[in-house]
């Protein structure tokens, strides 16, 4: 029997209404969070029947029937969404707490007590799949084990506006712009690591560059699990200072689009290539050179935008990364996977030492 | 009559030695970048309407390429996205360096000219 009969020779019970809810929910995020490629990828990962040509056909021709013989389950689905919408396309601010005071948080009765509590118990055993929240949501506690790394994990999905100008127009003496507001939905992570270091990925704001406002939400948000009170911020000075300083044994590894520093005297001086593609300083040295001469009166770098080369040299995709804004916060603005946001997170933390 | 005749000979014979001098100096930097200014500057004797089709000839045969950059209005000099004419500029566009959209508005755009041979 072929895969193909074997579909139709389904003995199992048809999914319920809530799975087929589950399902459409977590389809229609991943529809906007990634490629029916990516979906297609992960059923062939396991083996199954993979091709579709729309969400539609991937749905009731792939997932459900997949579903229904027990070949992946819910939370297959949701481990899925989580490697989709997770990564990329966010501001990550970092902080810091000595490792002791988090040791409860990795310790399972521990835990369960803390959310239990917090009246949150349901959300460790089963996560929510929410489109479009009415408040910030808090909608999984998980945890992580990665090579001996421990991590918690708390997600929080909101529901925010974006404005996307239409149109422009010359009416008499009037100009009229004409924007769009669309309410997307936007992913939120807290990363905790049993070292004491922990992530806040705040997705990216399509119209603002300032986060101050979704960090005290996001704490609030969690408060009943983490509170903020025994966190300090990890800064990323160190990081912008080495990256500069040691560019030259870095070439390999990072490439720069632009820099500006400041002195304490308010001077600014920035340094910014042209194109995207082109390195600043492969100028014959006119920019390394003056830069230089303002970091030894003193300056420091106040944001850089660099782009993290594939490792070993290897061919792939170059990583954009921002670090600006606050002192602890770095920015990758486009979507990435599990892989190229680890490798990005290593080299800065490695940098910070 | 006379005047006019002067005026134009006086002009194509500055109009061939700045195009000489272009050239030389765009041999000396394939590959390079040059907007308006930087010509004027470089040749501050030559008047900007012969410079103008000069360079508008040099499009024209292939010799540069002429685009219109979109600039970050947060990073001072940053480009962020070439355009091959105006039309082709959307109201709206991300910016990579900011990580933010970002309105474009003429301040925010410049002619450059690229030597490509």
């Amino acid at each position: 029997m072929n895969k193909g009969q074997e579909e139709l020779a389904l003995k199992s019970p048809p999914p319920s209404k809530t799975t087929l809810e589950t399902i459409d929910a977590i389809l229609e995020i991943l529809k906007s969070a990634t490629s029916l490629a990516v979906v297609s990828d992960f059923l062939k990962s396991r083996n199954l029947r993979f091709s579709a040509g729309s969400w539609d056909e991937m749905k009731q021709k792939r997932i459900i029937p997949a579903i229904r013989k027990q070949k992946i389950t819910l939370a297959d689905l949701k481990r899925l969404l989580a490697e989709a919408e997770e990564f990329g396309r966010s501001h990550i601010f970092l902080y810091k707490v000595p490792a002791d005071q988090v040791t409860k948080f990795f310790d399972e009765n521990n835990l369960r007590a803390i959310a239990k509590r917090a009246g949150l118990e349901n959300v460790l055993d089963e996560p929510k799949v929410l489109v479009l929240p009415a408040n910030p949501t808090l909608t999984e506690i998980r945890r992580e084990d990665s090579k001996g790394n421990q991590s918690l994990i708390l997600k929080i999905v909101e529901s925010r506006n974006e404005q996307q100008l239409k149109d422009v127009k010359a009416e008499g003496d009037q100009i009229l712009r004409t924007y769009v507001i669309t309410k997307v939905r936007a992913v939120n992570v807290v990363r905790l690591h049993a070292s004491g270091f922990l992530e806040m990925r705040l997705q990216s704001h399509a119209n603002s560059t300032k986060y101050a406002a979704d960090i005290v939400r996001i704490w609030t948000v969690i408060k009943e699990i983490l509170p903020n009170r025994i966190f300090s911020e990890f800064s990323l000075g160190k990081v912008r200072k080495q990256l500069l300083g040691r560019r030259d044994e870095l070439r390999k590894v990072v490439r720069f689009s632009d820099s500006v520093m400041r002195n304490s005297n308010g001077i600014t001086i920035s340094a910014s290539t042209g194109e995207v593609q082109t390195d600043l300083f492969k100028d014959g040295g006119a920019a390394g050179d003056s830069i230089d001469t303002f970091l030894k009166s003193g300056a420091r770098c106040d944001s850089t935008n660099v782009w993290w080369l594939p490792d070993n040299g290897e061919s792939g995709r170059q990583i954009h990364c921002n670090l600006g804004g606050q002192d602890n916060e770095f920015a990758i603005p486009a979507n990435c996977t599990r892989g190229e946001y680890e490798y990005v997170l290593n080299k800065i933390r490695v940098l910070s030492r | 009559m006379s005047m006019s005749l002067t005026r134009f000979a006086s002009s194509a014979a500055n109009g061939g030695l700045l195009r000489t001098r272009l050239e030389k100096l765009f041999r000396q930097n394939v590959g390079g970048e040059f907007t308006f200014e930087d010509l004027c500057e470089q040749f501050p004797d030559v008047d900007y309407q012969t410079l103008g089709i000069l360079l508008g000839e040099l499009v024209r045969t292939g010799r540069l390429k002429m685009l219109f950059r979109v600039y970050s209005p947060k990073i001072v000099g940053g480009g962020i996205q070439d355009f091959d004419s105006l039309e082709k500029i959307p109201n709206e566009i991300f910016d990579w360096r900011a990580g933010v959209n970002m309105e474009v508005t003429g301040e925010d755009t410049r002619v450059i000219y690229k030597v490509l041979r």
